[in-house]
């Protein structure tokens, strides 16, 4: 008599062994290809940035607050690794800007324009910037020191106009070390919420040395243009305008029409 | 456009919450009347058929009242 | 086909099965890590894990596809088809990790809704390299939900097997969703060529496997046959069909399987109760013709499952002229007795 085809059905405890082998193949296979798999797709990323954020651990920084044009905490260059700036950008928790915290804590403290404060939270930093998250909210203020008034003058530099700069927009709280990539297509959507959400928009470029210059978008006239420029971010981009050293920061001050998208 | 997202996000989650207290009373009653091979089904079979339950409920209804 | 349900019916198979699984998911996930670590030690855990489920689930995505054309062309693969709804969960599983990471790393904590913002952080839908991609991703999770939580059989009899299995094609919709979602996301961001032959050499693979089952299937199905009398076709001699197993023929737009066995031959129709397994490649265990896809049993002559299952076929005519099989394509209201035909020796 001829041997009986094999058949498979689920229920049956064991499968036929002529089954049991082409299964057994598939498996090997899969698991030969896996890791080779892994292998390239790993290999071929574009990699990332050293940047830190210290999700976590809490720092205590003592400074100068500057409202505006952004906030910044204007810290003692020994307080700072030799390597960052000692001027901080605050950001709020989340995918927030600083500057409703920063409101709400004056509203109960009273101004801290230009007074020297010690604020908690968690620091952010890359490329020689620092970025100091108030993750506690308005608890984020720990004293208010009781010194003189330093001036806050010096540090303005005027410099030179943008003319058709190439670059892409960023948020620094995420290009500085929150995300990895805090760049490009990825991340554009966190992006346009963290800049939405009022967090400064920084424009990242290169200069003559092929080293990273990073400017704070501003309107012309000083004002926050966050919500002008939401589709441009992300984006290879060419802007114009003017800029400025002030506190530590670049500023540069476009009319956000003007930015242009550029195809590739 | 924001606005209409967040309608359509009430409006599922209307839905389902509906569909929570659907289940209540479909694992009371309308189980077994919809499927009699439910009967004497475990409570495991019971819980990998809840989120189906909730997001599914109006076919379940239907069944229901045609019984 | 179980007298009440179970959460997961457990055999012996169906646990190693799930174990091999599980293993190759963990093992995956070990040498990711590892590979990721070494290669770029800057990378940070949040990425990390949304990278590593994304490719689990494109991954198990990819062997979901392709086992059903497998066991097409080979029937040695159905021991693959027999559980694929473990697959298709774990994937779920391993997909919602990523959608849920991505949700909230890109979206959450700001200054709407998460899911409003996944609609409108990037309203580009008009280009393709700016195209918002997570709504893609978004809508090939719904699907996968969909599908996860209907994957017990239950949903399978109480939402009616055609809106069940329209609802599980929409699979294809969701595979083609994430190639969509990889090409203008990822990709648009890792340019290294060789993410696009992956992607481009796993739809390749899923597609042709396809046709290729696709046109075996067809050129069963366009024999025609012509001999016909008293609504009577002839389709094959007797020694076309082994013992105990079946047939498929196509006669005037009927699906029907033909078995042979205990010197009898009866004929059914070819398309499964339970999810429209390919009855006519199954085979007759304890005298019931059983389908080879998940093993719902039917007796030969009346199409009607043993009791206490309750789901029946429609029968068919069925004749013998010396050696040559002859059966009437109109189909016997389901579960109808029809004599078998006796082979006389
Ligand atoms: C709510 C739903 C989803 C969201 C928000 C989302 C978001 C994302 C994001 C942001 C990325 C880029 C991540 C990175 O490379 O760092 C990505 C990549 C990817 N996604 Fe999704 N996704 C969703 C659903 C899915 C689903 C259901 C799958 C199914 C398999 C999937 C498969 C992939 C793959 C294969 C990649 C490319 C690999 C990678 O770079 O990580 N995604 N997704
Ligand atoms: S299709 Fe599942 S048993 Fe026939």
């Amino acid at each position: 008599m001829k041997k009986e085809k094999p058949f498979y059905v689920g229920w049956q405890e064991e499968m036929p062994k002529e089954h049991k082998s082409t299964v057994k193949k598939f498996i090997i296979l899969i698991f030969i290809a896996l890791p080779i798999l892994a292998f390239s797709i790993i290999y071929a990323q574009r990699g990332f940035n050293n940047h830190q954020f210290e999700l976590g651990k809490s720092t205590e920084l003592t400074g100068i607050y500057h409202s505006s044009p952004v906030p910044v905490l204007e810290v003692l260059k020994t307080e700072m690794k030799p390597d960052l700036s000692n001027y901080v950008m605050l950001v709020g928790y989340g995918k927030l800007g600083a500057e409703g915290i920063m409101e709400d804590i004056e509203a109960l403290k009273g101004d801290l324009d230009g007074k020297r404060v010690t604020l908690k939270g968690t620091m952010i930093y890359g490329d020689g910037k620092a970025v100091l998250e108030l993750t506690k909210k308005t608890n984020s203020l720990i004293t208010i020191h009781k010194d003189v008034i330093y001036p806050i003058v010096a540090n303005k530099i005027l410099s030179s106009n943008f003319d058709n700069v190439v670059g892409e927009i960023v948020d620094p709280k995420c290009y500085f070390g929150v995300m990895k990539p805090g760049e490009g297509k990825i991340h554009k959507s966190c992006a346009t919420r963290c800049i939405s959400g009022g967090i400064p928009p920084v424009f990242k470029t290169r200069n003559f040395q092929n080293e990273n210059e990073y400017f704070i978008l501003l309107g012309e006239k000083g004002e926050k243009i966050n919500r002008q420029i939401l589709d441009k971010i992300a984006e290879k981009v060419s802007i114009s305008g003017r800029t400025e050293f002030l506190n530590g920061w670049n500023y540069l001050y476009i009319n956000p029409e003007t930015i242009k998208l550029i195809e590739e | 456009m924001e606005q209409i997202i967040q309608i359509a996000i009430y409006l599922d989650l209307g839905y389902l919450i509906l569909g929570i207290v659907f289940s209540i009373f479909f694992y009371r009653k309308g189980i077994e009347k919809v499927d009699e091979v439910t009967i004497g089904s475990t409570r495991g079979f019971k819980l990998i058929v809840f989120p189906g339950v909730v997001v599914f409920w109006p076919f379940l209804l239907y069944k229901w009242m045609k019984t | 086909m179980s007298l009440n349900y179970t959460a997961v019916g457990w055999n012996k198979q169906k646990k190693q099965y799930v174990k091999i699984l599980w293993l190759g998911i963990l093992a995956f996930l070990i040498v990711f890590a590892a590979l990721q670590f070494l290669l770029h030690p800057n990378i940070s855990v949040e990425t990390l894990i949304i990278r590593w489920s994304a490719i689990t689930a494109f991954i198990l995505l990819h062997i979901i596809l392709v086992i059903g054309p497998l066991c097409r062309l080979n029937d040695r693969y159905l021991p693959l088809l027999y559980n694929r709804r473990h697959l298709g969960v774990s994937m779920f599983l391993i997909a919602a990790i990523h959608g849920v990471f991505g949700t909230i790393q890109f979206h959450a904590l700001g200054d709407v809704n998460p899911i409003v913002s996944i609609f409108t952080s990037n309203q580009n839908y008009l280009e393709i390299s700016n195209f918002p991609f997570q709504i893609l991703g978004f809508c090939a999770l719904i699907i996968f939900f969909l599908m996860a939580i209907s994957s017990h059989d239950f949903w399978l009899k109480n939402l009616s097997p055609k809106f069940w299995k329209a609802m599980h094609m929409l699979v294809y919709v969701a595979y083609g969703l994430i190639i969509l979602h990889v090409a203008t996301g990822a990709l648009q961001y890792e340019t290294h060529l060789i993410y696009w032959i992956i992607l481009i050499a796993g739809f390749l693979l899923v597609a042709s496997l396809h046709i290729v089952s696709g046109i075996k299937e067809r050129g069963n199905l366009r024999k025609t046959y012509q001999l016909q009398e008293e609504g009577f076709y002839e389709v094959c001699s007797l020694s076309d069909l082994e013992e105990n197993c079946g047939k498929s023929v196509f006669i005037n737009a009927e699906n029907i399987a033909i078995f042979k066995y205990n010197g009898k031959v009866s004929a059914v129709n070819n398309i499964c109760k339970h999810q429209m397994g390919p009855i006519g490649e199954g085979k007759i265990i304890d005298d019931c013709i059983t389908c080879p896809w998940h093993g719902y049993q039917y007796m030969p002559e009346n199409g009607q499952s043993p009791p206490p299952f309750k789901e029946e076929l429609s029968t068919y005519n069925v004749r013998l002229l010396k050696d040559k099989i002859w059966v009437n394509p109109s189909p016997l209201p389901e579960g109808t007795l029809v004599k078998a035909a006796k082979i006389d020796i």
